[in-house]
């Protein structure tokens, strides 16, 4: 044995290993593993096909605008504005019927799916710290989701222009601000929901039961009931800004006492409680 | 100091840690079901220390407890003297084979041991790692297939190798020897040997099978029902265990040879008794073997198949002989 190698015995390896850290050697320590996570999250995604399951639902509607659109035009697709079609399908079918549904789907393998084939165990019982591993989980989902519809969507507003009545792809440039300002309600919306489905899909079984409830709730029958007028449901709040961006194409009857400042605090702050819950939840969490 | 590869070897020199898991009057339950009650052990650096018990005996429970999956809510768990479960920095030291297959569906072989390792290691030890573990474990050959298309066998020596790939201080195995073939649980007895040798690993090895724990351990713990009933060397738990006749279960396609190979080369010591019967799920052949002295028993059965080329797909104890024990012990 060598001088170094005497120097590198078990009991300096073990206490270098546990002594505590600065924030400084913690931040470095972690942000490898945080990056690992992120790429097997990515990864994780990927293989689990999902994400072509939800691309595939959300073009089962594009032959059904077909339809309208020519049943309106009495036998051609000319789109007058496809600006306000771009938007109409937005906001008239993509958001309302198969988005929420959407975030929960893309969120299940690195939610429930890694409680239940236990992986996610075997992630934990690795120097990664719980909220680390969490944040990976956190972004991963939110990039997938919202990389994913970005997609969607463009491909929509690629077939409104294809079929102007002005031309092939007329006013497609002229019109990108439109695209920009869904793009950004689109952000917002992503940021509220998937972490909400992952949080949620992470409780378990009956989380995901109720994700699933909280998802048909929320988007087909609390209109139903009172609350569709109230200023604390997520979609009330994105509707109210996007009246803001998008005066000219929507006009939602949001709650009257929703004002557009408290819109924007409630969706910047709902992301961030939902984060700091599941940090907390995470690092509390145990794996019987 | 550093082995060929450049991984750090653990040195015997230190005391500071030779205890490096210790439970101090732990209990746990889950709702009205008692996991662990007032269980009290230590694992000593160094040694492989066998975890034995029945099926529900706690086994599981207290593994989770000191890897810092779950708390007790009575008494101390610690690890390398801090709570595992708030100290992540403590996983650098441990690897972890679950009893469970954790495998995300997607993985290949050689890509399930390089992400894993990322976590420990860096870029270019990972990928040598990989590569070093995948040939320990024998499985080389099928390095850049998906795991999903794995046998069970071949899937435990993943299990396996993924906990040895940064050459951790202690390597906790729940049941890691479940679903392997004689010759392949003879290679892996040598492979924890040789990190106990090489590394200066400590192993900490669940089971349910005394004679499998008994050829590697060094010290045994015994558990039942949620409590620790004995902490000793393996000798002494066989001398406890002497008298009790064991159940072996062998599940193989052509289980008439098998019997016939059994009867006609052991006598009634050795072979006592066997049954067939078929797996309720999988319908496979099963033959039950009862047996007074069970090292010769797995030594001749390792032998036959061997020599006949006969494929085993399971082989393991029933708790029938354990249960004898425990029973004597607890109630005399």
């Amino acid at each position: 044995m060598t001088n170094i190698e005497e120097e590198i015995n078990s009991t300096q390896y073990i206490e270098d290993i546990i002594r505590p850290k600065s924030v400084k050697e913690l931040v470095l320590g972690q942000q490898d593993k945080l990056i690992n996570s992120i790429k097997i999250g990515f990864k994780t995604l990927f293989y689990s096909k999902k994400w072509l399951i939800y691309i595939a639902l959300a073009f089962i509607f594009l032959p059904v605008i077909i339809l309208i659109e020519i049943v309106i035009e009495g036998g051609t697709i000319e789109i007058k504005r496809p600006d306000e079609a771009f938007v109409d399908v937005i906001f008239g079918i993509l958001f309302p019927l198969i988005f929420v549904f959407g975030c929960l789907l893309l969120s299940l393998p690195l939610s429930a799916d890694e409680i239940s084939d236990h992986s996610i165990e075997l992630y934990l019982v690795r120097p990664i710290k719980r909220e680390v591993y969490w944040l990976s989980r956190w972004i991963v989902v939110n990039v997938v989701v919202y990389c994913v519809n970005i997609i969607i969507y463009f491909v929509y507003y690629l077939f409104v222009h294809a079929f102007a009545e002005q031309g092939v792809f007329a006013g497609i440039e002229e019109n990108l601000f439109v695209f920009g300002k869904v793009a950004i309600i689109l952000l917002l919306a992503t940021l509220i929901y998937s972490g909400t489905f992952l949080l949620v899909g992470m409780i378990g079984n009956r989380g995901l039961l109720l994700s699933f409830m909280l998802a048909i709730f929320e988007l087909f029958f609390i209109g139903l009931f009172y609350l569709n007028k109230n200023p604390y449901i997520p979609q009330n709040n994105l509707y109210e800004i996007a009246n803001d961006l998008l005066p000219n194409h929507v006009d939602f009857d949001t709650p009257d006492d929703l004002e557009l400042l408290n819109a924007w605090i409630y969706v910047t702050i709902f992301p961030i409680v939902v984060f700091v819950v599941g940090a907390f939840y995470l690092r509390m969490r145990e794996f019987k | 100091m550093e082995d060929d590869n450049g991984g750090i070897i653990m040195s015997k020199d230190s005391n500071k840690f030779d205890v490096i898991a210790k439970l101090d009057h732990v209990t746990k339950a889950f709702g009205e079901v008692v996991a662990v009650s007032e269980a009290s052990f230590s694992v000593e650096k160094g040694k492989i220390t066998g975890f034995l018990g029945p099926n529900g005996a706690g086994k599981t429970t207290s593994i989770k407890m000191i890897l810092g999956l779950t708390r007790p809510q009575k008494g101390r768990v610690t690890l390398f003297g801090k709570d595992p479960f708030y100290k992540s920095s403590l996983k650098q030291l441990i690897g972890y084979i679950p009893e469970v297959e954790a495998f995300p569906k997607w993985m290949k072989a050689r890509d399930y041991f390089y992400w894993l390792g990322r976590f420990q290691l860096t870029k270019e030890e990972a990928i040598r790692r990989a590569d070093e573990v995948l040939e320990e474990i024998g499985l080389e050959n099928v390095a850049n297939k998906r795991i999903k298309e794995f046998s069970k066998g071949m899937k435990q020596r993943m299990k396996i190798g993924q906990a040895l790939l940064h050459k951790p201080v202690l390597i906790i195995g729940d049941e890691p020897f479940n679903g392997l073939d004689p010759v392949v649980r003879r290679t892996m007895f040598d492979l924890f040997k040789d990190y106990a040798r090489m590394y200066n690993s400590t192993f900490l090895i669940s089971s349910h099978i005394l004679f499998e724990i008994e050829k590697i351990s060094e010290t045994v713990i015994l558990m039942y029902k949620g409590r620790t009933i004995a902490q000793g060397s393996p000798i002494r738990i066989r001398e406890m265990i002497g008298d009790q006749p064991h159940s072996i279960q062998i599940t193989v396609k052509d289980s008439k040879k098998l019997s016939t190979l059994l009867i006609n080369n052991a006598n009634e010591e050795v072979v006592s008794q066997i049954k067939f019967q078929k797996d309720i799920r999988s319908n496979e052949n099963q033959l039950i073997v009862l047996t007074n002295e069970p090292r010769e028993f797995y030594s001749l059965v390792t032998d036959l198949v061997c020599d006949h080329e006969i494929p085993i797909i399971e082989i393991k104890a029933t708790d029938e002989g354990l249960e004898n024990l425990y029973k004597t012990l607890t109630i005399g």
